[in-house]
């Protein structure tokens, strides 16, 4: 079969002549085979929601904003009630052996027009910004998905920028408890404001239900859209749904096609996890006393830089304080000069007995589960 | 040409015809794109760039246990006088692919071997960073394991073998020929075990041995095949033991998953030393900065965060003479009394001689130099 490339071709034009045929693409004068898929530099992180530093594997309620694991939260507004957990030991097509499971206990068989519930990971602007959307060299990227549902449905995913003015929406159809790969090839948006700074750039939502007001078109829009009006209402009493291996790649050669799914190692996942939320277990701090409930100038380096000042709240009730004598126990933190690199904070130890003038430090007494939440995310 | 692929095909099966692949996914089969195994690189500091604890320092010969580089141990068994040496080289000829370092592994002497024999590189994989690999499971994912050697007794056959950590054996052996003094890359493709039980938690998942020799208790006959047993190579492994200074020379190992049997590794790549670094360091660091307060005249409680979260709350040894200073006396520390480290936190009550005013402030000191240390191991 003859190959009828096209005419007048610029560099990085690509040309695919047909379903099962190989892609070219034009370089340097020459149309060359190109074998090539998008980007493998995966721009969500914890794909594979292998990172649960905050609940590892509980089961925890839902409610707007929470999450359970790292980098991904819930995000609803309708009176079902539900759970969500990170599953362990359930490998997916690609071998990942993590998902989110999300289980809906109370349905809400009739939701109103404000009404929606995602499943919603925010990407940081300088993880995403070399998308150039809304510039001159506006790349186009591929998502892919993997989703179970307990039925036969149609549902949503989006991409909306920060403040949801710009929005992009797809669908996919789902069979009935069957691990399902999707993959979806979207043209990087031209319009609208892309934030390329610490703030949030992109935001991915899975939609189980969207109400009348937040359903659009297809594609590309203005406006606040994470639905289309065909979407089912997932929100059935006793229903649940699993996400996993969630990737979104550059895709400059328009290839429409996925890398092979890699979990990301272990470590650096975690790292990655840290620019955002981690704990800083007892042992970490060290300061002076200066009252006897309190340890000022309490401290130590981050251990990644944080995306913004960080939240400091205390996890546990034995997390406890030390000058050599006494040991009460830490019951409030505040922050006095906390940084993006350090943590800087005053600690309060109701129970007092400290000596003004000695060092003090919190002590990790080998647990885990007393600390505080460093929290920066998006 | 008509392609005629499979009817009632399952999620993964793949499908080749006139030198092309299909993977059936989301109920469609789709081309694979991909030409090699997948890019990741399982094999933790595969250029040997990261030696922490050693450097470029030879092991006392007769020595059998010792690490010439992070997460690279020889471990050996042998009967006495029999003896080895080993250590990491930095060398300025390059490997083919441009690292710099190699482990070396020579014989002592030209001792004989009994058959409880061994001596061998090791490295053990932790579970979560292998467990995509979904080894012991019916969708058990083909590897592509490759690797520099050299050696200058030739030609000469050795012994590569993947096995689990030590509940369930699954072995594989392959046997490899160096056939001249130059380095040489092996690649072999290997099916992924669907038996044998691979932890994928925070425990060791999988051990890679390139072994130097092995007595008959340790050997099968069968090369290129999994077994059920605990060997660690084949019958016909050269002894490198009978030629005294016999130099065997590893470098450049990366072990990828391969889920479309491609049998191809991908280009290697030296990793960046930085995030290597750190990468090694989840299984052994060196503290050297720790702030405490002086609890009695011979004890202080100190703490400071690990330079990174660890793979298991980790042990704590005193390296060298680390002091601890209290505005007077400097005491060195001579124990670590009682450990209270978290994967994120070294935390313990050390020991000196006596000397520090109690409730002062005691931050720790090396001096001018980090061999004085605490070691912080969580080695599998």
């Amino acid at each position: 079969m003859a190959l009828n490339f096209p005419s007048s071709p610029s560099e990085g034009t690509i040309f695919r002549p047909g379903s099962g045929l190989h892609t070219y693409v034009y370089r340097s004068g020459v149309w060359v085979k190109f074998n090539g898929t998008a980007s493998n530099y995966n721009k969500i992180i914890n794909p594979s929601f292998q990172i649960s530093q905050e609940y590892v594997d509980a089961v925890t309620a839902i409610s707007h904003g929470s999450h359970t694991c790292d980098m991904w939260q819930m995000n609803l507004s309708t009176s079902a009630i539900g759970t969500h957990q990170r599953l362990t030991n359930t490998p997916t097509p690609d071998g990942s052996y993590n998902r989110l499971r999300v289980s809906i206990t109370t349905g809400d068989a009739a939701i109103a027009a404000s009404d929606f519930f995602h499943i919603q990971t925010r990407i940081e602007g300088k993880r995403c910004g070399d998308l150039g959307w809304a510039t001159t060299i506006t790349k186009p990227v591929v998502l892919r998905f993997g989703f179970k549902s307990p039925n036969v449905g149609t549902y949503s995913f989006s991409l909306c920028n920060n403040g949801a003015s710009r929005s992009y929406v797809g669908q996919f159809t789902t069979a009935a408890n069957v691990d399902t790969i999707y993959t979806f090839a979207i043209p990087g948006d031209t319009l609208g404001t892309w934030l390329f700074n610490e703030n949030v750039g992109i935001v991915l939502n899975i939609s189980l239900a969207v109400g009348a007001t937040y359903q659009g078109a297809a594609g590309w829009q203005a406006g606040t859209f994470w639905g289309l009006s065909s979407n089912s209402n997932g929100l059935i009493t006793g229903a649940i749904y699993e996400l996993f291996d969630v990737g979104l790649y550059a895709d400059p050669y328009n290839t429409g096609l996925p890398p092979p799914f890699q979990h990301p190692t272990y470590e650096d996942d975690l790292h990655d996890c840290k620019r955002y939320w981690y704990r800083s277990h007892g042992g970490f701090q060290h300061g002076v006393v200066n009252t006897a409930t309190t340890i000022n100038r309490a401290g130590c380096n981050h251990p990644v830089v944080m995306r913004v000042l960080p939240i400091l709240s205390v996890v546990g009730a034995a997390m406890r304080t030390y000058d050599g004598t006494a040991v009460p126990v830490v019951t409030s933190v505040g922050n006095a000069a906390n940084s993006e690199r350090g943590l800087d904070c005053v600690l309060t130890a109701s129970a007092g007995g400290l000596t003004v003038g000695r060092p003090g430090m919190t002590l990790s007494d080998s647990v885990e589960t007393n600390y505080l939440a460093v929290n920066a995310r998006l | 040409m008509a392609i005629n692929f499979p009817t009632g095909p399952t999620a993964g099966q793949l499908y080749s015809a006139g030198g092309k692949t299909w993977v059936y996914q989301g109920g469609v089969w789709q081309p694979t794109y991909t030409p090699t195994a997948l890019p990741k690189n399982y094999i933790v500091n595969p250029c040997m760039q990261i030696s922490e604890q050693n450097g470029d320092a030879a092991s006392v010969l007769g020595v059998t246990s010792y690490y010439p580089a992070d997460q690279w141990w020889m471990v050996a068994s042998l009967t006495a006088p029999t003896t080895v040496q080993t250590y990491r080289v930095t060398k300025s000829n390059l490997t083919v692919t441009g690292s710099k370092h190699r482990l070396l592994l020579t014989a002592g002497d030209n001792s004989s071997l009994t058959a409880a024999n061994y001596v061998a590189f090791l490295q053990r994989i932790e579970g979560q960073r292998m467990a995509d690999l979904r080894w012991g499971t019916a969708a058990a994912k083909s590897v592509v394991l490759r690797f520099g050697v050299s050696h200058d007794t030739v030609p000469i056959t050795m012994t590569v073998t993947l096995r689990t950590p030590g509940v369930t054996w699954a072995t594989y052996t392959a046997s490899y020929t160096i056939p001249n003094t130059a380095d040489q890359v092996v690649t072999l493709a290997i099916p992924g075990p669907t038996t044998g039980t691979w932890p994928v938690t925070n425990a060791a998942g999988m051990e890679v041995w390139f072994v130097f020799a092995i007595g008959s208790n340790h050997a099968v006959n069968t090369s290129g095949v999994w077994n059920t047993g605990s060997a660690l190579g084949i019958v016909g492994q050269n002894n490198n033991l009978f030629v005294s200074g016999a130099a065997f020379e590893l470098f450049d190992v990366g072990l990828y998953a391969d889920p479309y049997k491609t049998g191809l590794a991908p280009p290697f790549e030296v990793p960046e030393y930085g995030k290597e670094l750190l990468r090694c360091q989840r299984y052994w660091n060196k503290v050297v900065t720790l702030r405490g307060v002086a609890t009695s005249a011979t004890n202080v409680r100190a703490s400071d965060l690990l330079p990174v979260q660890m793979r298991a709350a980790p042990t704590m040894t005193v390296g060298g003479t680390p002091f601890f200073y209290d505005g007077t006396s400097q005491p060195t520390i001579t124990a670590v009394a009682t450990s209270y480290c978290t994967t994120a936190v070294a935390e313990a009550n050390l020991t000196s001689a006596g000397g520090w005013v109690a409730g002062r402030s005691t931050p720790m000191s090396v001096g001018t130099t980090d061999a004085n240390h605490f070691v912080m191991s969580a080695r599998m």
